[in-house]
């Protein structure tokens, strides 16, 4: 009688075995486009280990184990353990929900408060960062899931908007025929959706124009310094003034105009 | 200066002598070849629009030297002395969107064939190698948005196209590749043309008997039934292409992603 339970022990602990393999591995192929390799080894592992526990319960009862016992300090172990980590368990939850939105991925440029960097690896606590000057950054799945994340990479084209001064007395037709050419000879940036130029106002020194241009994702940052540096040079050869502040000194009306006397320094150094 | 004018570049290797430096003009492409021990050295630049205005003669000439201050170099390493290349036509590694100049319209019931050239790619590739080397545009092309938002849609190049429906006033290009597109619109009302995806990826290229270069048509149906479109890749070859020879293949040969990215944003 005894034998019997041992054996019908060991035939569960090896149906069990054999159906966590199974079941893991063709699970994780099953998962292979959703998930990236190292979270499909997680997934794959918790479906062996959760297959194999059951069976190994299983097979304890067989044995005549008393699980209650088991299961009640399981249970205080968990609420103690539950305590221990609640920050890490937050973490694996949020990092469970960042995986489910897709919202971000490895070679992704992603912004979070104040960090901006390249996703080096989303890991069950944390996502790690390269910065732009190779900083290693770790900021929490929590930390993320409850604030603001810009992924820069999520989509292919991104508007550049450059905004710049005019001064006042300049031909506005003039400077929207100078960007806009600029922009239609460049190959660079996007004919659709096409792009704008837009009078913004009236500012302190000149007139504020909002040239918005779309282009590439990727090289960005190469792709506004172009502009930038293209714009300077096509405003110089079209001979339009980008104004700097001016400061006009008014004294009032009933008040005599600000004496200005003009002082031969030669002649000081001289005498 | 030696000028080579070339009939037939897709043809048979062309073969350099050592420390020489050679140009190669395709479209607004000006390729700048040396040969040196072991290795191929490229520099390339490309021609503004005022000096292409007139399509100029395909031609390989060896030049004293080049410019090197002003022009990348991009160098390959082989084992041993290579001296020929072989230069194949590609198409664009990208779709490329041709907008007519101005708006095109098909009344309803009506069928017609618009011929739409695009620039080519070259494959240049060392000796025997089948993978080329480097691939480079004849002309450059800029960049465009194909799609209904700006996250919905495809990075594809952007061309502007004349609409020529007589193949007798069609321009001979040697740097264009000719696609017929057969545009047929069963459905009620005008069909206006604004922009046409032309799926490079997934066109083969033929030679023909005067050297043209050509692709299967495309065929672009609107049925009458909620105005579907449906676009397919003829199996039949355009009467231009009676006497042909294919010498590209598609960079793509499953056709199963040519509907998605054509259909639903082909007309905008």
């Amino acid at each position: 009688m005894i034998w019997t339970h041992y054996v019908h022990a060991a035939l569960l602990l090896l149906i069990g075995l054999t159906l966590a393999k199974i079941v893991s591995h063709n699970g994780a192929a099953l998962l292979e486009d959703k998930f990236q390799v190292k979270n499909r080894r997680i997934i794959q592992r918790l479906l062996f280990y959760g297959i194999l526990t059951l069976f190994v319960v299983m097979a304890l009862k067989q044995l005549g184990v008393d699980l209650s016992v088991l299961l009640g300090a399981a249970g205080i172990l968990s609420v103690a353990i539950g305590f221990a980590s609640q920050t890490s368990m937050s973490n694996v939850i949020s990092g469970l929900f960042l995986l489910g939105e897709r919202a971000v991925s490895v070679g992704d440029f992603i912004k979070v408060g104040g960090t901006s960097g390249e996703v080096i690896s989303i890991d069950w606590l944390s996502i790690k960062l390269r910065t732009p000057e190779n900083l290693f950054v770790r900021i929490p799945n929590e930390a993320i899931i409850k604030s603001e994340m810009t992924n820069m990479s999520q989509f292919k084209i991104r508007r550049f908007d450059l905004t710049i001064s005019v001064a006042y007395q300049e031909n506005l037709g003039l400077v929207k025929s100078t960007l806009l050419s600029l922009v239609k000879n460049d190959t660079a940036c996007l004919d659709d959706p096409e792009p704008q130029v837009i009078v913004e106002g009236f500012g302190d020194s000149g007139v504020n124009i909002r040239l918005a241009v779309w282009a590439k994702s990727e090289e960005f940052l190469k792709f506004k310094s172009n502009m930038n540096e293209k714009v300077k040079a096509e405003f110089d050869k079209a001979g339009i003034e980008i104004p700097f502040p001016h400061i006009s000194l008014y004294a009032g009306e009933t008040t005599k105009p600000i004496e200005v006397a003009v002082t031969n320094n030669n002649a000081k150094s001289t005498s | 200066m030696a000028e080579n004018l070339i009939n037939d570049l897709w043809k048979e290797a062309l073969t350099f002598e050592m420390d020489e430096n050679y140009k190669l003009s395709v479209g607004a492409l000006d390729l700048y070849i040396n040969l040196q021990e072991k290795e191929w050295q490229f520099r390339h630049s490309y021609a503004t629009q005022d000096e292409i205005q007139n399509e100029r003669k395909l031609q390989l000439s060896k030049i004293k030297t080049v410019n090197s201050n002003e022009l990348v170099v991009t160098r390959f390493i082989h084992s041993d002395n290579v001296d020929s290349l072989h230069i194949k036509p590609r198409l664009a590694n990208r779709n490329i969107v041709a907008k007519p100049y101005s708006p095109i319209l098909l009344p309803s019931q009506q069928e017609i064939t618009i011929y739409i050239s695009t620039p080519v790619w070259l494959a240049i590739s060392s000796g025997t190698m089948n993978e080329p080397l480097v691939e480079m545009p004849t002309f450059q092309l800029s960049d465009t948005w194909f799609g209904p938002k700006p996250h919905i849609g495809e990075l594809c190049y952007s061309r502007h196209f004349t609409g020529r429906i007589d193949l007798n006033v069609l321009p001979k290009r040697m740097s264009r590749v000719i696609t017929p597109v057969r545009i047929t619109n069963n459905g009620e009302g005008n069909l206006k043309l604004e922009k046409i995806s032309i799926p490079c990826d997934y066109l083969a290229i033929y030679q023909n008997k005067t050297n043209e270069l050509w692709t299967p048509t495309l065929s672009v149906i609107r049925h009458a039934e909620h105005n579907k479109t449906e676009v397919k890749i003829d199996r039949t070859l355009h009467p231009a292409l009676a006497e042909c020879k294919k010498i590209a293949e598609p960079r793509v040969s499953d056709q199963k992603g040519l509907l998605s990215k054509t259909i639903d944003m082909l007309f905008s």
